[in-house]
C-alpha cells in the first residue's frame, strides 16, 4: 500500500535523535531497519510506532519571549499551531465537561482568519513605513466635536478582493452616507417635514440620518447620487406646499396648547369669569403633559389638581 | 352570604366580633363579658355600618364607608327608568331596602358642587374608573344629591342603549342625512318627567322663547316648561325636537338664574365613538353624530351656561366589544377629537 511505503520511508527519514539539548547536530541514520529490528520481516501491515513518526519538538517551544514577532509571521497565513507560541484551544469538546479542543489538528482555527500579522508592533511598523507619503494631521481637528463640525457628512464604502478570475465585486458599489441632523439648518416645520421624507433612516438616538444608495452600478455614480438625495431632501424640506397648510390638530405629532381647541375654550371662558392667568399656564402645562406623556396616574393627577385650581374649587 | 358585624363596645375600645353562623364572643380579661348588643355605649341606634343621614347633602366624610337607605318612593321618582346598575337592583329587591355606600368619589363631588361659585360655567366632572368600580353607583349619589337640592336633573341613565339597543329608527324629516330615535327621545322625556316632576311646577320655569314644531303647533313664550315635556311624549314625531329645545332652555333658565341644573350622563363615550346599530332608511350604519338626540346632550356639557352641574362617566363598556379600548382613562376613551376645556376628573378606582 502506497501509505505503508511512504510511511516506512518517514519512519526511516525521520529517525532523529530526541534529546533534549535540540542545539547538538542531529545524525542522519538512513539504517534500514536501526532500532527496529523487531519490526523487519513483518511484511505488509508494520506495526506503527507508539505515538507516530517522532517529530522534531514545535517550534514555538524554542521560540525565545522577547523574539520579533513580526518576523515570524510577517503576512497573513493559516493558523500553524507550532508556530505561535500560544495555548489557544477551539471550538466545542466531544464531551461536555472536557475542556474545548486544543490547537493542534484543529480545522476550526484553521478555517478562521487570524491577525498575527497585525500585531501592534507589525502595524507600527506599517504605518512607519507610509508615514513619510502622509501629510500631518489638520490642526483645528483636535476632538470628535471638531470632526464632526467640519466633516458633517461620513461616506462609507466597501472594498472587496477576491483571488479569483475576477477581481470585481458587485457590492463594491454599494454607498452609505450619514449625516448628523444637528449639522444641517432644519427646525419646526421643515425639520418635520425632512423626517416625514427621510422615515426610518432616521435613528433619534444618534441623530443620525443614514442613506444607503446601490441603485446605479459603479460607485462613483452611487456617491453622485447620494449627495444629490442630500441637497434634494433639504430643498424639499425648505420648500413649503399650499397643501400643507391642510394639516389638522389631529395630525400633529405632540399637542399643542397655543393651536389647541383647550386654549380656544379657555380663552371663552376667561372672557365671562375671572381665571388667573397663572393658573391657565399651570392649567396648560398639566394638560400638555398629559397628551403627549400618556394618561397614567400621576399626570391624571396633576391634571386634575391644577384644572381644581383654575376652576376655583377647594375640598372643604 | 353575608356575614352581619356587630358592633361591641369594651371599655372605651371597639372590638368587632362577627357573627355567622354562630355567635363569636370574645373574652377580654379586663373586663366582664357584656350582652349583645350593647347600646348604652353608642348613641347610634343603627350598626357602626349604617349611616343616620340619610340626606346626601348631609354626608361628610366621616360617613365615608357607611351605607345609607334611600328611600322607597324617591327610588321611584329617580331611578324608575334606569340609574341603579340592574344587579344591585336585584340585590336592592332581594333585600327590600335600597343600600348603597357613602363612598370618597361621590363625597368629592358633593363637596365642590357644595362649594361652587354658581355664577361661572358649569363645572364639568368626568367619572372614570375600571369595570365595576363604582361609576354608576357614583353617579346614582350625586343625583340623589342634586334631587334633594332642587336641581333640575337631566339624567341619561346609559347612553349606549340608545346605540346599541335603539327601539326604533327613522329618518329624520326635517335634517338633511341624520336618523331619529323617536321612540327613545319620549322614553327619555318621560324619564325626565318622572325625576322632575316636583319642580315642573314651578311658575319659574317658563319658555324663554317661542318653539314652533308645526305650523299649527307652537309653544309660546312665557308657557310653562312642562309644556315643552307634554308635547314631546304625546307628540313622537317631534319628540326629538322637544328634547332639544328642553335642554336649550334649561340652560337660558340656569344662566338667569330661575333654576339650576344637574346633568348626568353615564357612558359619555359612546356620543364621540364611530359605530352604532343605527341604520338610515338606505341601511347605512351611521355614527353617533349623525344621530340627532347625540346632539343636545353633547351640547348641554359645554361650558356655555352657568348655575349647574355635569357629572359625565366613561366607561370602556359603552363602546361595542369590538372597538373596546382596553383603557380606563379618560383620554383614551373620549378619543383626541374631544375638546377638552376644564375637563375636572373625579376618580372612583377603588372597587366596590
Amino acid at each position: 500500500m502506497m501509505c505503508n511505503s511512504r510511511y516506512r520511508l518517514l519512519r526511516i527519514v525521520a529517525k532523529y535523535s530526541t534529546d533534549a539539548s535540540n542545539t547538538e547536530f542531529r545524525v542522519l541514520d538512513l539504517r534500514k531497519g536501526s532500532g527496529e529490528s523487531a519490526m523487519q520481516g513483518r511484511g505488509r501491515f508494520q506495526k506503527r510506532t507508539e505515538g507516530g513518526p517522532q517529530l522534531l519538538p514545535p517550534r514555538e517551544t524554542r521560540m525565545p519571549i522577547d523574539q520579533d514577532w513580526p518576523s515570524v509571521w510577517p503576512g497573513p497565513r493559516t493558523f500553524h499551531p507550532a508556530s505561535v507560541p500560544l495555548p489557544v484551544r477551539q471550538g466545542y469538546p466531544a464531551k461536555d465537561l472536557a475542556a474545548p479542543p486544543g490547537k493542534y489538528a484543529n480545522a476550526e482555527l484553521m478555517k478562521i482568519p487570524n491577525f498575527l500579522h497585525l500585531t501592534p508592533a507589525a502595524v507600527q511598523r506599517h504605518c512607519q513605513a507610509i508615514k513619510r507619503f502622509c501629510t500631518p494631521w489638520p490642526s483645528k481637528l483636535t476632538n470628535e466635536d471638531a470632526c464632526d463640525k467640519y466633516f458633517p457628512v461620513q461616506t462609507t464604502t466597501c472594498d472587496y478582493l477576491h483571488s479569483s478570475p475576477s477581481i470585481r465585486d458587485p457590492l463594491a458599489r454599494i454607498v452609505t452616507l450619514q449625516v448628523k441632523l444637528s449639522s444641517l439648518p432644519l427646525e419646526g416645520r421643515t425639520r418635520d417635514k425632512f423626517l416625514r421624507l427621510v422615515q426610518e433612516r432616521y435613528n433619534p438616538e444618534t441623530d443620525m440620518v443614514t442613506i444607503v444608495v446601490d441603485r446605479c452600478p459603479t460607485r462613483k455614480q452611487n456617491l453622485d447620487y447620494s449627495h444629490f438625495l442630500l441637497t434634494v431632501l433639504y430643498h424639499e424640506s425648505m420648500k413649503e406646499e399650499s397643501w400643507e397648510r391642510e394639516k389638522s390638530p389631529l395630525d400633529n405629532e405632540l399637542f399643542e396648547w397655543q393651536t389647541s381647541a383647550s386654549r380656544a375654550a379657555i380663552d371663552s371662558l376667561a372672557v365671562k369669569q375671572k381665571l388667573d392667568p397663572d393658573y391657565i399656564q399651570h392649567y396648560s402645562e398639566a394638560l400638555t403633559n398629559l397628551m403627549n406623556k400618556g394618561e397614567d396616574q400621576e399626570t391624571l393627577a396633576d391634571y386634575k389638581e391644577r384644572a381644581l385650581r383654575l376652576l376655583g374649587h377647594s375640598r372643604n | 352570604m353575608i356575614g352581619k358585624s356587630v358592633f361591641r363596645a369594651l371599655n372605651g375600645k371597639q372590638e368587632v366580633v362577627k357573627r355567622c353562623s354562630k355567635i363569636v364572643i370574645r373574652a377580654s380579661s379586663t373586663v366582664p363579658q357584656m350582652s349583645l348588643p350593647s347600646s348604652s355605649e353608642n348613641s347610634n341606634p343603627l350598626p357602626f355600618f349604617r349611616s343616620i343621614q340619610n340626606s346626601p347633602s348631609l354626608h361628610a366624610s366621616n360617613n365615608s364607608g357607611q351605607f345609607y337607605t334611600i328611600d322607597p318612593s324617591i327610588k321611584k321618582q329617580l331611578f324608575l327608568y334606569g340609574g341603579i346598575p340592574k344587579t344591585f337592583d336585584e340585590l336592592c329587591n332581594t333585600f327590600k331596602e335600597t343600600c348603597m355606600m357613602i363612598r370618597e368619589p361621590a363625597l368629592e363631588i358633593m363637596d365642590y358642587m357644595k362649594s361652587t361659585n354658581f355664577n361661572n360655567a358649569a363645572t364639568r366632572y368626568c367619572l372614570y374608573g375600571k369595570i365595576g368600580t363604582g361609576k354608576s353607583m357614583t353617579m346614582a349619589h350625586v343625583l340623589h344629591y342634586g334631587f334633594e337640592n332642587s336641581f333640575v336633573i337631566v339624567h341619561v341613565p346609559w347612553a349606549p342603549y340608545w346605540y346599541k339597543f335603539p327601539k326604533e329608527y327613522s329618518d329624520c324629516p326635517t335634517k338633511e342625512g341624520m336618523v331619529d330615535l323617536p321612540l327613545d327621545a319620549v322614553a327619555w322625556l318621560i324619564h325626565f318627567k318622572n325625576q322632575n316632576s316636583h319642580l315642573l311646577a314651578d311658575p319659574n320655569l317658563s319658555v324663554c322663547q317661542d318653539w314652533e314644531w308645526s305650523k299649527r303647533e307652537i309653544t309660546k313664550k312665557g308657557a310653562p316648561l312642562a309644556e315643552i315635556v307634554e308635547m314631546g311624549i304625546n307628540r313622537v314625531k317631534y319628540s326629538t325636537n322637544c328634547i332639544e329645545a328642553l335642554l336649550q332652555e334649561l340652560k337660558q333658565l340656569s344662566d338667569l338664574k330661575r333654576c339650576k341644573t344637574i346633568v348626568v350622563i353615564d357612558g359619555f363615550n359612546i356620543f364621540f365613538s364611530d359605530k352604532t346599530k343605527i341604520k338610515t332608511a338606505a341601511f347605512e350604519k351611521i355614527p353617533p353624530k349623525r344621530v340627532t338626540i347625540t346632539s343636545p346632550f353633547v351640547d348641554i356639557t359645554k361650558q356655555d351656561w352657568s348655575n349647574g352641574a355635569v357629572i359625565v362617566s366613561v366607561d370602556d363598556l359603552a363602546f361595542f366589544r369590538k372597538d373596546q379600548r382596553n383603557t380606563h382613562y379618560p383620554r383614551g376613551l373620549l378619543g383626541p377629537e374631544v375638546i377638552l376645556p376644564s375637563n375636572q376628573f373625579s376618580a372612583p378606582q377603588i372597587p366596590i
